[in-house]
């Protein structure tokens, strides 16, 4: 430094580096636990702890909403990728991940190619960040994969890589919607336990409604559960929907002690089951529709039922803690 | 020499297992050379039922390499009959024979020597003698041929590349990749037969080579041949339990939220029971419990005759997805 002032600095700059601890004062010490958001410690958590400061809080992670059904084409990926766009619009931040290892369509959906899918991810081949593609519509996707070994070939490892996952998309994201596979399996049902929130997707039919009543008396047994929400898809008649939900509420709070809260039905719309691939989704080309109407009332009603869906903050477990606690359990 | 020969083979012949995982003693005494040379200290058979020619290396023992190098010929010449030929050793057919030198800190030049032999049949290593607690114990130094021939300073190796048996390279390589990525502190170490995984000084498992291939071996589970992949995700499905429970000892316990939670609406005491039984074991276990009853299934408003076809449905979508296991990247599939 210039003893004549040549350095450039200011007199307030002069003063602070004159009360700044000279070497030798301040001993340093490196940890490699940095994470201020432990409840049990960490480097900074500590520092700021001692400096008298306010603690930082865990950083804020998206709320998971899985989209889950017993039986397949239901229209989970329908009104995943539906509601994605919706959020997005809504001005949320959305990501939407294809749990589907085994059958994946919500590229489809979206009408992308995705180079990566989550069996890149579960590989180790790629991050989370390649393996997360930008939709023409908003939402981020990460696709599922096809020709992936079969959900039963999922080990713990990989739901443990799909937790960490997880957690990346929903520190970074609003929205976390997970479209999970159809048919019950550990691997379908940690991924829809590591969610806050369950919609369950079903139909009026005998078929679906045993599925999903299936579906939810597994998550009923669970010690954590997230809350569990219905939607009831292809109404062929207003009010069919709720008349749906009545019968399996009942059911459900009979037979598996558990509460299920409705938020809407959906009709079936011939648009939708003759549309192509290639076609923009429904809310996207044909925003006025009775059906996106409808998937635009079930969100608000997600909304109410939910708080809001505003980003989980404080010392809740995440969604990697939520799946890690769930592997436990394996 | 006769006397610092008896005390070091008194030191190493109880401890073959601890200089090679699976290294076994069958005889002293093999006499390969007609008695030119003098004899090999003794014959030994390894972990996967080859036969080891052990030596060992004693200061001043001019014939050391003499000996080393006629007991690599004799393997050259006879080795795949030894089978045949010594039968109570119960070797492998076809098992390739080695010929490992074992010395000490005062042959240390004597094993330098032999480093130069260029000879993939001839393996040297030390026995380096330390005290715990009163108690003499020994480390074994593997030494490599190829960095003496370089670099004579460059003393040894810390163990041996790990000699996985023809077949179960791609296990072992897809386990090593799944230790690597379950932690960066997992360490897979050890010697040619085996191999130690372990996070912070915690046994997480262990790989062994045996006669019948690659054995992963995890405490509280029966050990498990590493054939397929399947077997590989199973056993690293198993590591990572055991890396779980020294990670986050305490955790899990999951059954106590439940109970409170249930109570709210359980239609009887019975079911309550049976539910918070089922809380408190795995996930699999609740979904076995997940077949719906006749009255669950009649309350649904399903024909009386029972939920034959109940699961029908989930059933078909998992075999679906099971068919799809060889299908191309992306699908082109119609959609859900």
């Amino acid at each position: 430094m210039a003893a004549d002032g040549g350095d450039g600095l200011t007199e307030p700059h002069r003063a602070a580096l004159r009360g700044a601890p000279r070497p030798g004062s301040t001993r340093i010490l490196l940890e490699p636990n940095l994470d201020a958001s432990k409840p049990t410690g960490g480097f900074l958590r500590r520092f700021f702890r001692l400096a008298g400061a306010a603690e930082p809080s865990r950083a804020r992670e998206a709320t998971v909403i899985a989209f889950a059904s017993g039986k397949g084409g239901t229209g989970k990926s329908f009104l995943t990728t539906n509601a994605a766009i919706c959020l997005h619009r809504a001005g949320r931040r959305v990501a939407v991940v294809d749990c589907d290892f085994g059958l994946a369509n919500a590229h489809l959906l979206f009408g992308v190619t995705p180079r990566y899918s989550v069996q890149h991810l579960l590989d180790g081949a790629v991050s989370v960040q390649q393996a997360l593609t930008a939709t023409p519509y908003g939402p981020g996707l990460v696709a599922g994969g096809s020709g992936v070994s079969s959900l039963a070939e999922l080990d713990a490892r990989h739901m443990q890589l799909l937790g960490r996952a997880l957690h990346w998309l929903a520190g970074c994201h609003d929205v976390l919607l997970l479209d999970c596979p159809a048919g019950l399996s550990p691997q379908s049902l940690t991924t829809v336990l590591a969610s806050q929130h369950a919609v369950v997707v079903t139909n009026p039919e005998i078929a679906a409604l045993t599925d999903a009543y299936a579906l939810i008396k597994c998550l009923a047994r669970q010690p954590s559960r997230p809350q569990i929400h219905l939607i009831v898809n292809r109404v062929t008649q207003a009010g069919l929907g709720e008349a749906t939900f009545e019968r399996l509420a009942d059911v459900s709070r009979r037979f598996a002690g558990c509460e299920i809260h409705y938020i809407g039905e959906v009709p079936e719309d011939a648009a939708v089951s003759q549309r192509r691939l290639g076609q923009p989704p429904l809310t996207v080309s044909h925003p006025q529709c009775a059906t996106s109407q409808a998937i635009q009332t079930v969100l608000r009603n997600l909304e109410c039922a939910t708080g809001g869906l505003l980003p989980m903050a404080g010392e809740t477990p995440g969604v990697e803690a939520r799946m890690a606690a769930q592997l436990r359990r394996w | 020499m006769p006397q610092v020969r008896e005390r070091l083979w008194a030191i190493v012949a109880p401890r073959l297992q601890v200089v090679e995982h699976g290294l076994e003693l069958i005889d002293e005494t093999f006499d390969c050379s007609n008695g030119q040379l003098g004899p090999v200290d003794c014959l030994a058979r390894d972990a996967l039922g080859a036969p080891v020619l052990v030596l060992l290396a004693v200061e001043g023992d001019m014939l050391l390499t003499a000996r080393a190098l006629g007991a690599i010929e004799f393997l050259d010449r006879v080795g795949n009959a030894l089978a045949a030929a010594i039968p109570e050793a119960r070797l492998v057919p076809g098992a390739r024979g080695r010929v490992l030198v074992i010395g000490t800190e005062a042959s240390t030049a004597l094993l330098h020597g032999l480093r130069r032999v260029n000879s993939s049949r001839l393996q040297t290593c030390m026995l380096e003698p330390f005290r715990l607690g009163g108690e003499e114990r020994f480390a074994v130094r593997w030494m490599s041929a190829q960095a003496a021939a370089e670099d004579p300073s460059q003393t040894a190796a810390a163990s041996e590349e790990f000699a996985v048996p023809e077949g179960h390279k791609a296990c072992w390589s897809a386990l090593q990749r799944i230790c690597e990525r379950l932690d960066p502190e997992v360490l897979v170490e050890g010697e040619r037969f085996a191999r130690r995984i372990t996070w912070r000084g915690h046994r997480l498992g262990e790989v062994v080579v045996r006669a019948e291939g690659l054995i992963g071996s995890a405490p509280g589970a029966e050990d498990v041949v590493l054939a397929e992949a399947r077997d590989v995700r199973g056993f690293a499905d198993r590591l990572l339990r055991g890396y779980l429970a020294v990670r986050e000892p305490g955790a899990g316990s999951p059954g106590a939220a439940a109970i409170v939670r249930e109570g709210h609406s359980s239609p009887s005491s019975a079911k309550r029971a049976e539910a918070r039984a089922a809380s408190q074991g795995s996930i699999r276990s609740t979904l076995a419990a997940a077949r719906l009853s006749p009255e669950e299934y009649s309350a649904l408003g399903g024909p009386d005759e029972g939920p034959a076809a109940v699961s029908a449905g989930a059933a078909d979508d998992v075999a679906r997805i099971v068919a799809a296991q060889e299908s191309p990247w992306p699908p082109t599939a119609a959609t859900d």
